[in-house]
């Protein structure tokens, strides 16, 4: 019984290490979702579906909010963190352009948030 | 049901299909128009109005196939001669992924390189492009073009089409379905080339994409006859030949009507009646022989190295005064060639680009002259673009490779600062020195539409029950280059 807790105690420190080696918190599939609601975004905000568009303002400000805590906590990445950050506060401001029914004013917005993200990969792809 | 209760059922109810197709239509995606939706059926390539008023009536362009070192035409660097030989500081290439396939080897320089500056404006000129340095004050740089860099054919098709995957539109069918033609005898997006063969890539660098099938360009071959199989045979007249598409046009309409959706179809129907007008029209269109001697000479026409080349920008010239909207001319191999037959310069590149700049640089300067002799430059917009430049390293010992981060391209015609020069490169021309300042694809094509009346966020199209528009969802137009 001893020797097994300790392979599960090992299994478990294995697999927590290898988690947080990966960053759960900012891996593909969070890029890709940002990728797809931006590209939502971008069409409800032409059909002026301000519910749509609001939808995935929101979910976008949420998930940079994730991106920007992870570039906050990472050495040498304080051009992300900003980037993130601006990201978020376009979201967050298109939110409310698309409220007030300013959609030419909400895609410009969307534009400049396409923009930050491709800034940021710029800064920070894979070698 | 007669056909116009039919169409007015599928406009009107906006239901299924027919309705989806309808709706794509409509760019700005407003409410739906019946009449215009009436009219695209009837017409999918009827003159639409712009957003505002336009600057320029045709686009043409000239793309650079290959990728040509914009280092060795129009970036003069200083600090990159004295560099010369030597490791390329690491302070330059902090930002990019150098795994290009040469490498990076030493910071590169050709012997025979010398530049000077010409008009007002002081624009940098190299010894390989005299000719068209005359007209410095004509040209509007874009100092600061960058893209993604892969190869060739992916970056063509993102120069084109603004993605590196196949399926979306280019320019050009963005153009020809927000403007429509000017001209129901000719196609409004044509691609010209010289050469033996077509463009490397070939025609998914002017589809239609996921718009309609009649938006796409077509391709004028060198030659007499632009179009494979325009000519009406010898044993065939010409009331049997209208005899006969009466009676293909009867009964493609009976089966059109059954399908209202289909748009390869009214692509079809209305490619044979068009076809039929351009056996006339096309072979006129491209037919050079009255022009005068001095034009000729003005194009090159009259020496072998750049005759293909002036023929097809001679050719362009005509599509402009015929009211053609978008012309892509894609560079080939000059005529005689076999070894040099595009810019790519991996080794070589003195005998390279001493080649294709030849063959290029006086029919340029001849369309750019003609064009302002006639006073058409005014209404016209002339895009020099590449898919890339070229690194400030060399490869092979004798040339350069791959260079997305930062190449120059220009423009000229209405609308725009003439003699102007927007963003740099920095000290050894490698990326583009203020990252504010660069334009991608998507900012280029923007701009082109900007100049033609279009909005890019409001040229719109639905496709699959998502707003697309040609700048995907990039884009933003260089308002510094506009007059």
């Amino acid at each position: 019984m001893y020797r097994l807790n300790n392979i599960i105690f090992l299994l478990t420190l294995v697999c927590s290490l290898d988690v947080n080696a990966a960053d759960p918190e900012i891996d593909t599939d969070l890029m890709q979702s940002i990728e797809d609601t931006n590209k939502s975004l971008s069409s409800n905000i032409a059909l002026e579906n301000d519910k749509g568009s609001v939808s995935d303002a929101k979910d976008l400000s949420e998930m940079f909010a994730v991106v920007e805590q992870h570039f906050i906590k990472k050495p040498g990445a304080t051009d992300a963190a900003n980037l993130s950050k601006k990201s978020k506060d376009l979201s967050i401001q298109i939110i409310a352009d698309v409220g007030a029914k300013k959609f030419d004013e909400a895609s410009n917005l969307a534009t400049e948030l396409s923009r930050a993200c491709k800034s940021c990969h710029a800064f920070y792809k894979k070698d | 049901m007669e056909n116009k209760f039919r169409r007015d059922f599928l406009i009107n109810s906006g239901l299924g299909l027919g309705g989806a197709a309808l709706s794509g239509f409509l760019p700005g995606l407003g409410g739906v128009n019946a009449a215009f939706a009436d009219d695209l059926l009837i017409d999918p390539l009827a003159a639409k109005a712009p957003h505002f008023p336009a600057k320029i009536k045709s686009v043409i362009w000239l793309h650079q196939n290959g990728a040509p070192s914009t280092l060795d035409l129009f970036d003069y660097k200083p600090d990159l001669v004295k560099l010369a030989g030597t490791e390329v500081p690491s302070s330059f290439l902090k930002g990019i992924k150098t795994s290009t396939q040469g490498g990076v080897g030493k910071l590169f320089v050709s012997k025979e390189r010398t530049w000077k500056q010409y008009g007002e404006s002081g624009a940098w000129f190299s010894n390989l492009l005299p000719n068209l340095a005359q007209h410095a004050d004509k040209l509007t740089f874009i100092k600061s073009s960058m893209s993604v860099g892969a190869t060739h054919d992916i970056s063509i098709l993102k120069l084109n089409t603004g993605d590196l995957n196949p399926g979306r539109p280019s320019l050009g069918a963005w153009i020809s379905y927000a403007l429509g033609s000017a001209n129901p005898d000719l196609p409004p997006y044509v691609v010209l080339y010289n050469g033996k063969s077509e463009p490397r890539a070939g025609s998914v660098n002017w589809n239609s994409g996921f718009l309609p099938a009649v938006y796409q360009g077509t391709a004028f071959r060198p030659g007499p006859s632009p179009i494979y199989y325009l000519d009406r045979p010898d044993l065939r007249t010409a009331s049997q030949q209208r005899s006969s598409l009466d009676l293909l046009k009867k009964l493609n309409e009976k089966h059109g009507d059954r399908y209202p959706s289909d748009t390869e179809l009214k692509a079809r129907l209305r490619s044979y009646e068009l076809a039929d007008r351009m056996q006339i029209s096309a072979p006129e269109a491209v037919d050079i022989s009255k022009e005068s001697d001095a034009t000729k000479e003005l194009y090159g026409l009259n020496e072998t190295i750049t005759a293909g080349y002036g023929n097809t920008l001679l050719r362009a010239r005509r599509l402009v005064e015929r009211g053609v909207r978008f012309i892509q001319v894609v560079t080939g191999e000059p005529e005689g060639e076999t070894e040099v037959t595009s810019w790519d310069a991996h080794d070589s590149l003195e005998k390279n680009h001493s080649t294709m700049a030849k063959m290029v640089d006086k029919p340029i300067a001849g369309l750019l002259a003609d064009l302002k002799s006639r006073g058409l430059l005014d209404s016209t917009l002339i895009v020099w673009t590449s898919e890339f430049g070229r690194t400030s390293w060399g490869e092979s010992g004798t040339g350069r490779d791959h260079n997305a981060w930062g190449y120059t391209q220009w423009l000229a015609g209405g609308g725009l600062k003439a003699g102007f020069t927007y963003g740099a490169t920095d000290d050894i021309g490698l990326q583009v020195a203020d990252k504010d300042t660069a334009v991608d694809t998507y900012d280029l094509h923007a701009t082109v539409l900007q100049l033609l009346g279009l909005n890019h966020l409001k040229t719109t199209f639905l496709n699959n029950g998502r707003s697309e528009r040609p700048t995907v969802v990039y884009g933003k137009v260089i308002k510094d280059i506009l007059a």
